[in-house]
Protein backbone atom coordinates (compact mmCIF):
# COMPACT_ATOMS: atom_id res chain seq x y z
CA UNK A 1 0.00 0.00 0.00
CA UNK A 2 1.31 3.40 -0.92
CA UNK A 3 2.15 5.42 2.16
CA UNK A 4 1.59 9.15 2.36
CA UNK A 5 4.64 9.23 4.64
CA UNK A 6 6.81 6.70 6.47
CA UNK A 7 4.64 6.59 9.55
CA UNK A 8 1.03 6.20 8.39
CA UNK A 9 -0.73 4.58 5.46
CA UNK A 10 -3.37 6.30 3.34
CA UNK A 11 -5.95 3.95 4.88
CA UNK A 12 -4.91 5.13 8.37
CA UNK A 13 -5.56 8.68 7.25
CA UNK A 14 -8.89 7.63 5.74
CA UNK A 15 -9.89 6.04 9.06
CA UNK A 16 -8.63 9.10 10.93
CA UNK A 17 -10.98 11.47 9.14
CA UNK A 18 -13.86 9.07 9.77
CA UNK A 19 -13.09 8.87 13.50
CA UNK A 20 -12.56 5.15 13.18
CA UNK A 21 -9.22 4.95 14.99
CA UNK A 22 -8.86 4.18 18.67
CA UNK A 23 -8.47 7.18 20.93
CA UNK A 24 -4.70 6.70 21.25
CA UNK A 25 -4.21 6.19 17.53
CA UNK A 26 -6.36 9.22 16.81
CA UNK A 27 -4.27 11.48 19.06
CA UNK A 28 -1.04 10.09 17.63
CA UNK A 29 -2.18 10.85 14.06
CA UNK A 30 -3.43 14.29 15.10
CA UNK A 31 0.01 15.06 16.59
CA UNK A 32 1.72 13.70 13.50
CA UNK A 33 -0.34 15.96 11.22
CA UNK A 34 1.13 19.06 12.86
CA UNK A 35 4.57 18.16 11.50
CA UNK A 36 3.74 16.21 8.32
CA UNK A 37 2.63 18.31 5.35
CA UNK A 38 2.11 15.19 3.19
CA UNK A 39 -0.43 13.64 5.56
CA UNK A 40 -2.04 17.02 6.27
CA UNK A 41 -2.56 17.53 2.56
CA UNK A 42 -4.11 14.08 2.29
CA UNK A 43 -6.50 14.80 5.16
CA UNK A 44 -7.51 18.03 3.46
CA UNK A 45 -8.11 16.31 0.11
CA UNK A 46 -10.06 13.42 1.63
CA UNK A 47 -12.27 15.84 3.55
CA UNK A 48 -12.85 17.97 0.49
CA UNK A 49 -14.10 14.95 -1.47
CA UNK A 50 -16.87 14.31 1.06
CA UNK A 51 -17.69 17.99 1.30
CA UNK A 52 -17.82 18.56 -2.46
CA UNK A 53 -20.01 15.56 -3.27
CA UNK A 54 -22.26 16.39 -0.33
CA UNK A 55 -22.78 19.96 -1.55
CA UNK A 56 -23.25 18.78 -5.11
CA UNK A 57 -25.93 16.26 -4.14
CA UNK A 58 -27.70 18.75 -1.87
CA UNK A 59 -28.06 21.18 -4.75
CA UNK A 60 -28.77 18.58 -7.41
CA UNK A 61 -31.79 16.98 -5.81
CA UNK A 62 -35.31 18.07 -6.65
CA UNK A 63 -38.13 18.46 -4.15
CA UNK A 64 -41.08 16.16 -3.73
CA UNK A 65 -44.48 17.69 -3.06
CA UNK A 66 -46.10 15.42 -0.43
CA UNK A 67 -49.63 16.48 -1.41
CA UNK A 68 -49.10 15.55 -5.08
CA UNK A 69 -47.43 12.32 -4.05
CA UNK A 70 -50.40 11.42 -1.85
CA UNK A 71 -52.73 12.09 -4.78
CA UNK A 72 -50.62 9.75 -6.89
CA UNK A 73 -50.91 7.05 -4.21
CA UNK A 74 -54.69 7.54 -4.01
CA UNK A 75 -54.97 7.24 -7.81
CA UNK A 76 -52.81 4.12 -7.81
CA UNK A 77 -54.89 2.66 -5.00
CA UNK A 78 -58.19 3.34 -6.74
CA UNK A 79 -56.90 1.70 -9.94
CA UNK A 80 -55.71 -1.31 -7.99
CA UNK A 81 -58.97 -1.52 -6.06
CA UNK A 82 -61.00 -1.35 -9.29
CA UNK A 83 -58.95 -4.14 -10.90
CA UNK A 84 -59.16 -6.19 -7.71
CA UNK A 85 -62.94 -5.73 -7.51
CA UNK A 86 -63.41 -6.72 -11.15
CA UNK A 87 -61.29 -9.79 -10.57
CA UNK A 88 -63.21 -10.65 -7.39
CA UNK A 89 -66.57 -10.16 -9.14
CA UNK A 90 -65.68 -12.70 -11.80
CA UNK A 91 -63.98 -15.18 -9.53
CA UNK A 92 -66.39 -15.17 -6.59
CA UNK A 93 -69.38 -16.79 -8.33
CA UNK A 94 -68.84 -20.21 -9.95
CA UNK A 95 -71.43 -19.55 -12.72
CA UNK A 96 -69.86 -16.20 -13.56
CA UNK A 97 -66.48 -17.87 -13.60
CA UNK A 98 -67.73 -20.55 -16.05
CA UNK A 99 -69.51 -17.93 -18.18
CA UNK A 100 -66.32 -15.86 -18.32
CA UNK A 101 -64.29 -18.87 -19.46
CA UNK A 102 -66.93 -19.73 -22.09
CA UNK A 103 -66.94 -16.13 -23.34
CA UNK A 104 -63.17 -16.08 -23.58
CA UNK A 105 -63.17 -19.39 -25.50
CA UNK A 106 -65.90 -18.22 -27.92
CA UNK A 107 -64.23 -14.88 -28.60
CA UNK A 108 -60.82 -16.44 -29.08
CA UNK A 109 -62.22 -18.98 -31.57
CA UNK A 110 -64.15 -16.42 -33.61
CA UNK A 111 -61.32 -15.65 -36.08
CA UNK A 112 -60.91 -19.35 -36.80
CA UNK A 113 -64.53 -20.18 -37.32
CA UNK A 114 -64.17 -20.82 -41.07
CA UNK A 115 -61.18 -23.07 -40.63
CA UNK A 116 -62.74 -24.96 -37.74
CA UNK A 117 -66.31 -25.38 -38.84
CA UNK A 118 -66.02 -25.07 -42.64
CA UNK A 119 -67.95 -22.66 -44.88
CA UNK A 120 -71.13 -21.38 -43.34
CA UNK A 121 -73.25 -21.19 -46.57
CA UNK A 122 -73.53 -22.58 -50.16
CA UNK A 123 -71.09 -21.52 -52.84
CA UNK A 124 -72.23 -19.12 -55.53
CA UNK A 125 -72.96 -20.32 -59.08
CA UNK A 126 -71.36 -17.80 -61.39
CA UNK A 127 -72.44 -19.34 -64.70
CA UNK A 128 -74.62 -22.29 -65.65
CA UNK A 129 -74.90 -23.81 -69.19
CA UNK A 130 -77.20 -26.77 -69.82
CA UNK A 131 -77.38 -28.36 -73.30
CA UNK A 132 -78.80 -31.62 -74.71
CA UNK A 133 -75.51 -33.48 -74.40
CA UNK A 134 -73.69 -31.78 -71.45
CA UNK A 135 -73.99 -29.41 -68.52
CA UNK A 136 -71.35 -26.96 -67.31
CA UNK A 137 -71.39 -25.02 -64.08
CA UNK A 138 -68.85 -22.38 -62.94
CA UNK A 139 -68.95 -22.10 -59.18
CA UNK A 140 -67.09 -19.72 -56.85
CA UNK A 141 -66.43 -20.79 -53.25
CA UNK A 142 -67.73 -18.48 -50.61
CA UNK A 143 -64.71 -17.46 -48.54
CA UNK A 144 -61.55 -18.14 -50.55
CA UNK A 145 -63.33 -17.33 -53.86
CA UNK A 146 -61.83 -20.33 -55.65
CA UNK A 147 -63.36 -21.04 -59.07
CA UNK A 148 -64.63 -24.57 -59.68
CA UNK A 149 -65.67 -25.73 -63.15
CA UNK A 150 -68.15 -28.61 -63.01
CA UNK A 151 -68.82 -30.60 -66.20
CA UNK A 152 -71.28 -33.42 -66.77
CA UNK A 153 -72.23 -35.36 -69.91
CA UNK A 154 -75.93 -35.97 -70.16
CA UNK B 1 -50.87 24.37 8.41
CA UNK B 2 -50.02 24.04 12.09
CA UNK B 3 -46.78 24.51 13.97
CA UNK B 4 -45.94 20.85 13.91
CA UNK B 5 -45.89 20.92 10.12
CA UNK B 6 -43.41 23.73 10.19
CA UNK B 7 -41.15 21.95 12.65
CA UNK B 8 -41.17 18.30 11.65
CA UNK B 9 -37.94 17.57 13.52
CA UNK B 10 -39.63 18.02 16.89
CA UNK B 11 -42.01 15.16 16.22
CA UNK B 12 -41.50 11.95 18.07
CA UNK B 13 -40.79 9.13 15.61
CA UNK B 14 -43.09 6.66 17.33
CA UNK B 15 -45.92 9.17 17.22
CA UNK B 16 -45.27 9.75 13.53
CA UNK B 17 -45.38 6.02 12.79
CA UNK B 18 -48.64 5.64 14.73
CA UNK B 19 -50.19 8.48 12.78
CA UNK B 20 -48.94 7.03 9.51
CA UNK B 21 -50.55 3.72 10.44
CA UNK B 22 -53.81 5.58 10.94
CA UNK B 23 -53.39 7.05 7.42
CA UNK B 24 -53.24 10.69 8.46
CA UNK B 25 -52.33 13.05 5.62
CA UNK B 26 -50.47 15.34 8.02
CA UNK B 27 -48.21 12.46 9.08
CA UNK B 28 -47.49 11.58 5.48
CA UNK B 29 -46.56 15.18 4.67
CA UNK B 30 -44.28 15.25 7.70
CA UNK B 31 -42.63 11.99 6.68
CA UNK B 32 -41.94 13.28 3.17
CA UNK B 33 -40.75 16.69 4.32
CA UNK B 34 -38.53 15.28 7.04
CA UNK B 35 -36.77 12.55 5.12
CA UNK B 36 -36.92 13.50 1.45
CA UNK B 37 -33.65 15.42 1.29
CA UNK B 38 -31.62 12.66 2.92
CA UNK B 39 -33.15 9.97 0.75
CA UNK B 40 -32.89 12.03 -2.42
CA UNK B 41 -29.20 12.56 -1.78
CA UNK B 42 -28.60 8.85 -1.27
CA UNK B 43 -30.56 8.04 -4.41
CA UNK B 44 -28.71 10.71 -6.35
CA UNK B 45 -25.39 9.33 -5.14
CA UNK B 46 -26.29 5.96 -6.58
CA UNK B 47 -28.21 6.90 -9.74
CA UNK B 48 -26.31 10.17 -10.44
CA UNK B 49 -29.46 11.54 -12.02
CA UNK B 50 -31.85 14.07 -10.50
CA UNK B 51 -35.07 12.90 -12.12
CA UNK B 52 -34.35 9.24 -11.53
CA UNK B 53 -33.46 9.84 -7.91
CA UNK B 54 -36.75 11.67 -7.45
CA UNK B 55 -38.70 8.81 -9.01
CA UNK B 56 -36.89 6.32 -6.83
CA UNK B 57 -37.61 8.27 -3.65
CA UNK B 58 -41.25 8.77 -4.60
CA UNK B 59 -41.48 5.01 -4.94
CA UNK B 60 -39.82 4.67 -1.54
CA UNK B 61 -42.52 6.81 0.09
CA UNK B 62 -45.24 4.90 -1.76
CA UNK B 63 -43.74 1.62 -0.51
CA UNK B 64 -43.56 2.99 3.03
CA UNK B 65 -47.14 4.22 2.89
CA UNK B 66 -48.35 0.83 1.70
CA UNK B 67 -46.26 -1.21 4.13
CA UNK B 68 -46.29 0.99 7.21
CA UNK B 69 -48.55 -1.53 9.00
CA UNK B 70 -45.74 -4.10 8.80
CA UNK B 71 -43.13 -1.74 10.27
CA UNK B 72 -42.43 -3.03 13.79
CA UNK B 73 -39.90 -0.36 14.77
CA UNK B 74 -37.09 -2.86 15.45
CA UNK B 75 -34.86 -0.33 13.73
CA UNK B 76 -35.40 3.41 13.41
CA UNK B 77 -37.61 4.83 10.70
CA UNK B 78 -34.56 6.47 9.11
CA UNK B 79 -32.75 3.12 8.92
CA UNK B 80 -35.79 1.47 7.36
CA UNK B 81 -36.20 4.27 4.82
CA UNK B 82 -32.48 4.18 4.01
CA UNK B 83 -32.57 0.45 3.37
CA UNK B 84 -35.63 0.71 1.13
CA UNK B 85 -33.99 3.56 -0.80
CA UNK B 86 -30.79 1.59 -1.37
CA UNK B 87 -32.74 -1.47 -2.53
CA UNK B 88 -34.95 0.60 -4.86
CA UNK B 89 -31.86 2.30 -6.32
CA UNK B 90 -30.08 -0.98 -6.96
CA UNK B 91 -33.23 -2.43 -8.54
CA UNK B 92 -33.62 0.70 -10.63
CA UNK B 93 -30.04 0.45 -11.83
CA UNK B 94 -30.35 -3.23 -12.71
CA UNK B 95 -33.54 -2.48 -14.61
CA UNK B 96 -31.94 0.30 -16.63
CA UNK B 97 -28.71 -1.57 -17.16
CA UNK B 98 -30.78 -4.19 -18.95
CA UNK B 99 -32.15 -1.45 -21.16
CA UNK B 100 -28.65 -0.23 -22.09
CA UNK B 101 -29.16 3.16 -20.57
CA UNK B 102 -26.92 3.41 -17.57
CA UNK B 103 -23.56 3.43 -19.30
CA UNK B 104 -24.66 5.84 -22.00
CA UNK B 105 -25.47 8.81 -19.84
CA UNK B 106 -22.92 11.50 -19.40
CA UNK B 107 -22.72 13.52 -16.24
CA UNK B 108 -22.20 16.56 -18.47
CA UNK B 109 -25.45 15.94 -20.28
CA UNK B 110 -27.45 16.32 -17.13
CA UNK B 111 -29.58 19.32 -16.62
CA UNK B 112 -27.66 20.43 -13.58
CA UNK B 113 -25.11 22.50 -15.42
CA UNK B 114 -26.02 25.58 -13.43
CA UNK B 115 -26.19 23.86 -10.10
CA UNK B 116 -23.19 25.58 -8.66
CA UNK B 117 -23.97 29.06 -9.87
CA UNK B 118 -25.85 29.98 -6.74
CA UNK B 119 -25.17 29.76 -3.04
CA UNK B 120 -21.41 29.84 -3.29
CA UNK B 121 -19.73 31.59 -0.43
CA UNK B 122 -16.77 32.61 -2.51
CA UNK B 123 -17.45 35.49 -4.89
CA UNK B 124 -14.13 35.41 -6.74
CA UNK B 125 -15.05 34.35 -10.29
CA UNK B 126 -11.73 32.59 -10.88
CA UNK B 127 -12.05 30.67 -7.64
CA UNK B 128 -15.65 29.85 -8.45
CA UNK B 129 -14.61 28.57 -11.85
CA UNK B 130 -11.94 26.31 -10.33
CA UNK B 131 -14.31 25.00 -7.71
CA UNK B 132 -16.91 24.27 -10.35
CA UNK B 133 -14.36 22.50 -12.51
CA UNK B 134 -13.21 20.47 -9.53
CA UNK B 135 -16.79 19.45 -8.73
CA UNK B 136 -17.42 18.49 -12.32
CA UNK B 137 -14.27 16.37 -12.44
CA UNK B 138 -15.04 14.79 -9.10
CA UNK B 139 -18.57 13.86 -10.09
CA UNK B 140 -17.25 12.46 -13.34
CA UNK B 141 -14.68 10.44 -11.41
CA UNK B 142 -17.32 9.20 -8.96
CA UNK B 143 -19.26 7.77 -11.87
CA UNK B 144 -16.34 5.54 -12.74
CA UNK B 145 -16.25 3.96 -9.28
CA UNK B 146 -17.77 0.50 -8.98
CA UNK B 147 -21.28 0.62 -7.53
CA UNK B 148 -20.40 -1.21 -4.30
CA UNK B 149 -17.56 1.25 -3.64
CA UNK B 150 -19.71 4.29 -4.40
CA UNK B 151 -22.46 3.02 -2.15
CA UNK B 152 -20.09 2.98 0.85
CA UNK B 153 -18.84 6.45 -0.01
CA UNK B 154 -22.39 7.79 -0.31
CA UNK B 155 -23.39 6.42 3.10
CA UNK B 156 -20.24 7.84 4.65
CA UNK B 157 -20.34 11.26 3.02
CA UNK B 158 -24.10 11.92 2.94
CA UNK B 159 -25.36 10.07 5.99
CA UNK B 160 -22.22 10.32 8.12
CA UNK B 161 -22.62 6.69 9.14
CA UNK B 162 -19.93 4.89 11.10
CA UNK B 163 -18.15 1.90 9.56
CA UNK B 164 -20.23 -0.35 11.82
CA UNK B 165 -23.51 1.16 10.64
CA UNK B 166 -22.49 0.99 6.98
CA UNK B 167 -21.43 -2.63 7.47
CA UNK B 168 -24.84 -3.48 8.98
CA UNK B 169 -26.76 -1.63 6.27
CA UNK B 170 -24.92 -3.33 3.42
CA UNK B 171 -24.35 -6.68 5.12
CA UNK B 172 -20.58 -6.50 4.78
CA UNK B 173 -17.67 -6.58 7.21
CA UNK B 174 -16.39 -3.48 8.97
CA UNK B 175 -12.93 -4.01 7.47
CA UNK B 176 -14.49 -4.12 4.01
CA UNK B 177 -16.09 -0.73 4.65
CA UNK B 178 -12.71 0.68 5.61
CA UNK B 179 -10.93 -0.71 2.56
CA UNK B 180 -13.71 0.35 0.17
CA UNK B 181 -13.68 3.90 1.51
CA UNK B 182 -9.94 4.04 1.22
CA UNK B 183 -10.12 2.63 -2.31
CA UNK B 184 -12.75 5.23 -3.28
CA UNK B 185 -10.74 8.16 -1.92
CA UNK B 186 -7.45 6.96 -3.35
CA UNK B 187 -8.99 6.45 -6.80
CA UNK B 188 -10.86 9.74 -6.81
CA UNK B 189 -7.70 11.65 -5.98
CA UNK B 190 -5.76 9.72 -8.62
CA UNK B 191 -8.45 10.47 -11.24
CA UNK B 192 -8.52 14.13 -10.28
CA UNK B 193 -4.74 14.40 -10.52
CA UNK B 194 -4.80 12.60 -13.86
CA UNK B 195 -7.26 15.10 -15.30
CA UNK B 196 -5.31 18.17 -14.08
Amino acid sequence: MKKPCDKYTAEDISRFIDNELSRDQYHAVAQHLIHCPVCSRLVERYRSISSVINDHAAQAVLRIDPVKLKQKIVQQNSKETFSRNIFRFFTKNIYLKLASIAAIVIFSLLPFQGALFGPTGPSAIVKYVDTDFASVMIIETQKEQHTIIWFSET
Amino acid sequence: MNNQELNPEIINEQDLVERLKKGQQWAFNTLVNTYQERLLKIAYGITLNREDSMEVVQDVFITVFKNIQTFRQDASLATWLRKITINQCLNWKRKWKRRFRWNHESIDSENDKDLFKESKKNDDPEMLYHEKQMEKKLMGAIKTLPEKIRLVLVLNAFEGLSYEEIAKTLNIKRGTVSSRLHFARKNLIALLELSD
